[in-house]
Parts: structure tokens; sequence; C-alpha cells
């Protein structure tokens, strides 16, 4: 056969290989969104996500919606402006919460024995639902940017509190006030100190009141709105057909 | 160019018998935590640790050992270094191995940070429970006592 044949004979040939071929590059594309988003988010907000004793209400509730809003807003501009599927961020925490679990699974409790109830990875899974039905009924990523990206932030507490509310309960340790959190991280030995929660407290972000969390997740929400345009040329880049040959 | 390949494959193939074979036949335990890693400044300048005793070489599993010892805070403490204003006593060793139920530095209980005074010696006692079997290497952040330090837990 030269190069000038094709390598099919039919029609129907050309079409199964052709969906062969799609199923090939989605399943790569999964692994490889995964592989670039764990890698991004274990870099960026790695302790706040791997530790229920770095789950405070200032840092974490602001770093982890900004930091991880990013590849579902690529992917999204990628699922929509070229196929119009509306799942692109549910997509992407799913992808993230696989490679985090296998990550917790084999590293942190096969290899180094921390168990599993005090590594395992934030909930984001409110959030991305929010930013697919936001963009699916708005048909906007404007809109998407603005009101998917501030709910994005704002969802992520409320979405994580029953599961950390417990380990926040406040105990007496032989006379000293902690939290379950930090008892963990106490008893649990690792590399630097197990008592993030208490020092990152520092009486300060009062000012609507004793709650602190809200503060925090507004100003995540904002940033995530300016994250969420940034990613999105990123996935319409990496997204471009400028150097497809059109037939 | 055939020649070349052949040559290439060859010593591929070389590579990875050596390289498994040397991954399967030399396993040694670590036997430190890269202590020496760290500028000798902050290893010799900083802190020095004295008259460490680890009650047991050998525990079973669910039973405690006991981590003694004193700490010294060089009073000419390296400018380059934050001075030890928040401090924490810890342990090293290969995941949560012990479960640390307790530790004291000068007969109080410490389970969260201190402030360290330069030029001040202080006795500290780490009270361990064994989690999980095997032997591991555990330590303070001292080199000097690395020999001593090994435990089994059954």
């Amino acid at each position: 056969m030269s190069a000038s044949q094709s390598a099919v004979r039919s029609r129907a040939e050309a079409v199964k290989v052709s969906r062969t071929f799609d199923w090939l590059i989605c399943f790569t594309l999964f692994f490889v969104v995964l592989g670039g988003y764990h890698i991004h988010y274990m870099l960026t907000g790695g302790d706040w996500d791997f530790w229920t004793d770095w789950k405070d209400r200032r840092l974490w509730v602001t770093v982890a919606p900004i930091v991880s809003i990013t590849f579902p807003a690529a992917v999204q501009s990628m699922l929509w402006w070229r196929y119009r599927l509306p799942f692109g961020a549910v997509l992407c925490i799913l992808g993230l919460l696989l490679g985090e679990w296998v990550n917790r699974y084999f590293n942190f409790w096969g290899w180094t024995y921390f168990p599993v109830a005090f590594v395992f990875p934030s909930q984001l899974m409110p959030g991305a639902i929010f930013l697919d039905v936001v963009l699916l009924l708005s048909n906007s990523m404007t809109f998407t940017a603005v009101i998917g990206g501030l709910g994005y932030g704002l969802l992520f507490y409320p979405g994580n509190w029953p599961v950390i509310a417990p380990l926040h309960v406040p105990v007496e340790y032989n006379g000293m006030v902690m939290t379950l959190a930090d008892l963990q991280g106490y008893h649990y030995v690792r590399t630097g100190t197990p008592e993030y929660i208490r020092m990152v407290e520092k009486g300060t972000l009062r000012t609507f009141g004793k709650d602190v969390a809200p503060v925090s997740a507004f100003f995540s929400g904002f940033v995530s709105i300016l994250i969420y345009f940034l990613w999105h040329f990123f996935g319409q880049w990496f997204n471009s057909t400028a150097f497809t040959k059109a037939s | 160019m055939k020649l070349f390949k052949g040559k290439v494959a060859k010593l591929s193939f070389v590579a990875v018998l050596a390289t498994a074979a040397a991954s399967m036949i030399y396993t040694p335990t670590a036997s430190a935590h890269g202590e020496k890693s760290q500028a000798a400044f902050l290893r010799m300048r900083t802190l020095h640790w004295f008259d460490m005793n680890w009650s047991k070489e050998e525990v079973a599993v669910n039973d405690t050992m006991t981590l003694t010892g004193k700490v010294l805070v060089f009073s000419g403490w390296p400018e380059s270094v934050d001075p030890p204003n928040v401090a924490f006593l810890n342990i090293g060793e290969p995941g949560a191995v012990f479960v640390r139920a307790g530790s004291w530095i000068g007969g109080q209980l410490a389970p969260r940070s201190v402030e360290l005074h330069l030029g001040e010696t202080y006795e500290f006692k780490v009270l361990l429970k064994a989690r999980r079997p095997g032997d591991w290497h555990v330590s303070l952040n001292d080199e000097r006592k690395r020999r001593r330090s090994y435990h089994r837990s059954r």
C-alpha cells in the first residue's frame, strides 16, 4: 500500500475507525486532564487538601476554590464552544477526585499509614455542578464566569461543612482546648507542626461579626471570577483550530 | 546504522537488567531522614540534642515506648535562621507508624508549639505507641543517635 492509498476500504470501515479514534482520544484526554489538574491542585492547594487539620475557616476556604476553578474553566470552554457539552466542570472534578483518591489510598494510607479519615480530599462537586448548570441555562461564558465563578467560591464551604464540622468540635485534652482535627494532627506524626488551625485563627476578619468563613468565601468567589476568565482563555488557546486545515 | 541500532538495543537491555537486579538484590532499610542534606550551620549551630534514651528497642503493637533527652538551644543562634519563637517538638518516622500519645517539655505537657529561649537547656519526653508492625527508624532531628534508633514493633 502506498502512502496515497486510503487505509480503509469502505465508508462503514471509515466510520468505525473514526469512532475508535474518538474513544482513544477521549480516554487519553481524560487522563491528561486528570494528571495536569491533579499536579496543579497538589502544588497550589496541597496541604489544605491533604490534612483535616489544615481545613480551616480562612485560607482553605479562600485558596481551594481559586486554584481549583482553573481546569474546569478551561475544559468548559473547550467542551461548550466546540461540542455544546455542558459537563466540563463536573468531568474535571471527577478526574481530580479519581486521582486524589488513588493518591490518598495508595500513598497516604498504603505507603505512610495515615488513616483515610485524616487525609480525605475536599468536596468540589457542588461548585462544579453549579458551574455546569449556570452555563447550560445561560449559554453565556461571561455569565458563567461572573455568577458561576462567584457561586463556585461561595458553595465551597457549605459543601464541605457537613464533613468537616465534627472535626472542628472543641475537645479538652489534658486541660487544653483543642479540636478533634488538632488531635488527629498531633497523634498521627508528620513533618511540620500539627496546629495549623490554631495558628491561622488570629482573630482578624471579624468585620461582619464572629464568622470568618463568609468573608473568606466572598473573597474567594470574587477571585474565582477573575481566574475563570483567565483559564477560559487558556482553554480557548488549547482549543484553537488555527493550525488545522479545513477540508 | 543497523549496527548502531543493534548496539543501542543491546546496551539498553543490559541497563534494564542491571537496574532490575540492583533494585531486587540490594534494598537496605532507610537509615536517615536526610539530616546531612541540611546546611552545617543549621545542624550544628541551632539545637544540640544529648542524653537521648529510647526506653525499648522492640515493642508490641499498641504498647508504648518513651523517648527522653535534653536539648540545648545555642546562644549563638545563626542570624539567617528565625529565632525559635514558635517551636514544636516533633518526631521523625517513616509515616504514622507510631502514634504520639503525649509529649512533655520540662515536665509540662506540650501538644502545641512553645517558645524556646536561646542559651537554655530543656528536658523532654515523648510517649510513642506502636501502630504498624515493622522495623522503623524513629528519631528526633539529629543524626548522632542514628545507630540507636531502630525500633521493631511486632
